[in-house]
């Protein structure tokens, strides 16, 4: 498995775990409280405070162990492997997005159970974990 | 999956340097060893540069290591 694998994996990894304590603690709120700007807020604080702590510890451990390879830049087929992933994870964004408005549209009519904004976090976090799944799987079929 | 039209002898090229490993030819070339796997195996066609890079480490023209069959 080659450097770029083990950090796309593990950024899958990660990525997923933030993303079912962003939904654990969205869907324990109750409705009123998920409209709140001042908890939506602290929440998506709360989510890049853990990404951004989670990835730096997992990517130093990586990088002590594979000191080798850490420096090195993707190579040619990596970065069109990258490409290709990122034109999924675009995908999913721009679905999310479509959701999110159409959510916000029709809410006067047909109350919907979750915030816009949260569908949008929830899009946006989903579109990662899978854009990194692609891509590592990519890289491993060669 | 299918196989590209390029066809390579890199790995007879490899056999008859010494059987250089893949890493060793990767590390000559600069790219990863998987991306050498990929390449050796016809899964992948790499760019001009790469492709003269590796002709260049076995000292031999590129039709020698590439050849194309439609």
């Amino acid at each position: 498995m080659s450097y770029t694998q083990k950090t796309r994996l593990l950024e899958a990894g990660i990525t997923l775990v933030v993303l079912f304590n962003y939904l654990q603690a969205v869907l324990s709120m109750t409705p009123e409280a998920q409209m709140d700007p001042t908890l939506a807020s602290g929440l998506l604080i709360k989510l890049v405070i853990q990404t951004v702590v989670m990835l730096v510890i997992m990517h130093s451990i990586l990088a002590t162990f594979n000191s080798k390879y850490a420096n090195q830049a993707k190579d040619e087929r990596e970065q069109a492997i990258a490409l290709k992933a990122k034109s999924v994870s675009l995908f999913i964004l721009q679905l999310g997005v479509v959701n999110a408005v159409f959510a916000l549209l029709v809410d006067q009519v047909y109350p919907i159970p979750m915030s816009p904004v949260h569908q949008l976090v929830i899009a946006a976090l989903l579109s990662e974990v899978i854009g990194a799944a692609v891509e590592t799987w990519l890289l491993h079929r060669g | 999956m299918a196989k590209l039209a390029i066809t390579n002898t890199i790995r007879t090229q490899r056999f008859h340097h010494n059987e250089m490993t893949q890493q060793q030819l990767a590390d000559h070339v600069g790219v990863t060893r998987q991306t050498i796997a990929a390449i050796e195996a016809a899964r992948y066609s790499p760019s001009l540069e790469v492709a003269f890079k590796i002709a260049t480490v076995f000292g031999q023209p590129l039709e020698n290591i590439f050849q194309y069959s439609p």
